[in-house]
């Protein structure tokens, strides 16, 4: 029995979010593809950006990336607009955005793990990893590679 | 043939405001009629000559008939809301302007009403967030830890640091004008706050590299409205008209990732500022070299200095080097913020921009450039974003 995840769970109201999260309990990282022109996509979404086509699949991206960005949140932040809840043992919080060079060069939003915030450097190689936070939702992290 | 343009057809007439608070919790309605009775009577008009209301998005003062009925109104020709999160506001009197031009309405009111306290609450059904469920803020971001607009802002630091070598002091110069500029205005928050660039390098950090001084106030509430009108009822007004010369909106490259989600852009770094400055620069017929002073929405430090680069006052990437060296202070090349901004003043979501943009014109502000002939005025980036170019005649 897993204790109780206290952190933001994806709720799923995206369109195709249901997908990516299904590809994320199976441990793959899918990235939407069109069928229309090639490219690739992050978010999913109906309409490709580029070319309008409705019509799209799923690509298994094999989850070696870059960091392209990050940012570390050091503690709770008292806001008069109130943040999302983060539970106060959670931090610092380490959030990347990984550029995937073999699924079109989308960038993706994660957290890094197995890594001191002081180490992460915008351009160093990771590596997807797959969290299974409660029985039904995997969450997508990377490590340095 | 006729040339097809808004420029200076219309002119803003009269600006009002609440006092903005840090202690909660004024009534919402009460803040915006305040503000609009304000705005409508520094314009020497009575609430019964308003004919048009536009709004700005995530409001919860009031819908367009509860204010025309609590104003005393007689009737509605004109109502629009912009649903451009922060980018919203130089775009509700882009589109008051168009109404006015157009012979829709002859006098419009535009305001912003905020109160942080309830800001939730009006978030649930607004246009502008139906886009983020959609696009998976809710999926994609938080989940992540990504739990506020301070972490995008850090995101997009280090990425425009990455490219351009982009450093915190640089941002630093930029918190300290506008700290200066509101340390001059009685109205502003921080009025009674200096902050020094040894200050800002010891500020705590909120997401990031970014400090609490590199952001957004956050605990205010308070409203701002102007009145919009004619370029010829203009010339019998009470105060000196602040002309609209250009206005100007744009979404930017890959529409489809905006705001939070514009950092999963290829190179966020380029805002949606360059594609609404290239229509706003066309229309009025002037370069960044004519602008006098540039009310530049300062949601955050970084954002200030994207703006600089994508408004076109010096090459992309070099908005650090710009803002050195007292350029973006009173007295140098192109003073910003002068009311103290988000970060300083009150955090009115650019409205309070748009009101020191017309003080600017006028020659009433509390740190006024001499002879300011051409005032840019700016919405958010990363969202869609809007701007103004007004000019004094």
């Amino acid at each position: 029995m897993m204790t109780e995840y206290k952190k933001p769970l994806p709720r799923l109201y995206a369109r195709y979010a249901k997908e990516f999260y299904e590809g994320c309990k199976r441990h793959e990282l899918l990235i939407q593809k069109c069928k229309g022109c090639g490219k690739y996509r992050f978010p999913p979404q109906l309409g490709c950006p580029w070319c309008g086509s409705t019509e799209s699949e799923w690509a298994k991206a094999s989850g070696n990336g870059k960091v392209f960005s990050f940012t570390v949140i050091p503690h709770f932040e008292a806001r008069a607009v109130p943040m999302a809840s983060w539970p106060e043992d959670g931090y610092p919080i380490n959030v990347v955005i990984v550029e995937l060079p073999d699924a079109g060069g989308v960038h993706i939003a994660s957290s890094m793990i197995d890594c001191k915030p002081e180490d992460i450097k915008v351009g160093m190689s990771v590596k997807a990893v797959f969290e299974d936070i409660t029985e039904q939702m995997s969450l997508l992290k990377f490590r340095p590679a | 043939m006729a040339e097809n343009t808004l420029k200076e057809k219309c002119a803003i007439v009269g600006i009002g405001e609440t006092a903005y608070s840090a202690e909660p919790k004024r009534d919402r309605l009460e803040l915006a009629l305040e503000a609009i009775k304000k705005a409508v009577a520094d314009a020497g008009l009575t609430p019964q000559d308003i004919d048009g209301i536009v709004r700005y998005t995530i409001d919860g003062s009031a819908n367009d008939q509860i204010l025309v009925s609590n104003l005393g109104m007689k009737d509605l020709a004109f109502s629009a809301e912009i649903p451009f999160y922060g980018g919203s506001g130089c775009a509700t009197v882009g589109t008051a302007a168009a109404a006015v031009a157009a012979g829709l309405a002859n006098c419009v009111v535009c305001y912003r009403a905020f109160t942080p306290f309830d800001f939730f609450e009006f978030t649930k059904h607004n246009a502008s967030t139906i886009w983020s469920r959609d696009v998976g803020v809710a999926d994609y971001m938080r989940p992540s830890g990504w739990l506020s607009m301070m972490d995008t802002y850090g995101l997009l630091f280090e990425a425009h640091s990455a490219k351009y070598g982009t450093t915190t002091d640089q941002l630093g110069a930029i918190a300290v004008a506008i700290r200066n500029c509101a340390n001059r205005n009685p109205r502003a928050l921080l009025k009674d706050k200096p902050l020094t660039l040894e200050d800002h390098r010891k500020s705590r950090i909120v997401s990031g590299r970014l400090t609490v001084d590199d952001v957004t106030l956050s605990a205010c509430d308070g409203a701002c409205a102007v009145v919009v009108t004619s370029a010829e009822r203009a010339k019998n007004s009470k105060q000196r008209p602040a002309y609209i010369m250009a206005a100007a909106s744009g979404l930017g490259p890959q529409p489809s990732l905006m705001w939070e989600m514009r950092i999963f852009r290829s190179d966020p770094t380029e805002s949606p500022a360059k594609y609404a400055a290239q229509r706003l620069y066309k229309m009025a017929g002037i370069t960044p070299k004519d602008i006098d002073v540039a009310e530049i929405y300062d949601c955050a430090t970084v954002n200030v200095l994207t703006q600089i680069e994508d408004y076109g006052f010096c090459q992309k990437g070099e908005g650090g080097s710009f803002v050195e060296g007292g350029r973006v202070e009173l007295g140098g090349e192109l003073p910003i913020a002068t009311s103290g901004g988000m970060l300083a003043e009150a955090p009115i979501h650019g409205f309070n921009h748009i009101l020191e943009g017309v003080r600017q014109v006028r020659g009433t502000s509390t740190s006024q450039v001499k002879d300011a002939e051409f005032a840019l005025v700016t919405s958010s980036i990363p969202t869609p974003t809007s701007a103004l170019i007004l000019r004094r005649k």
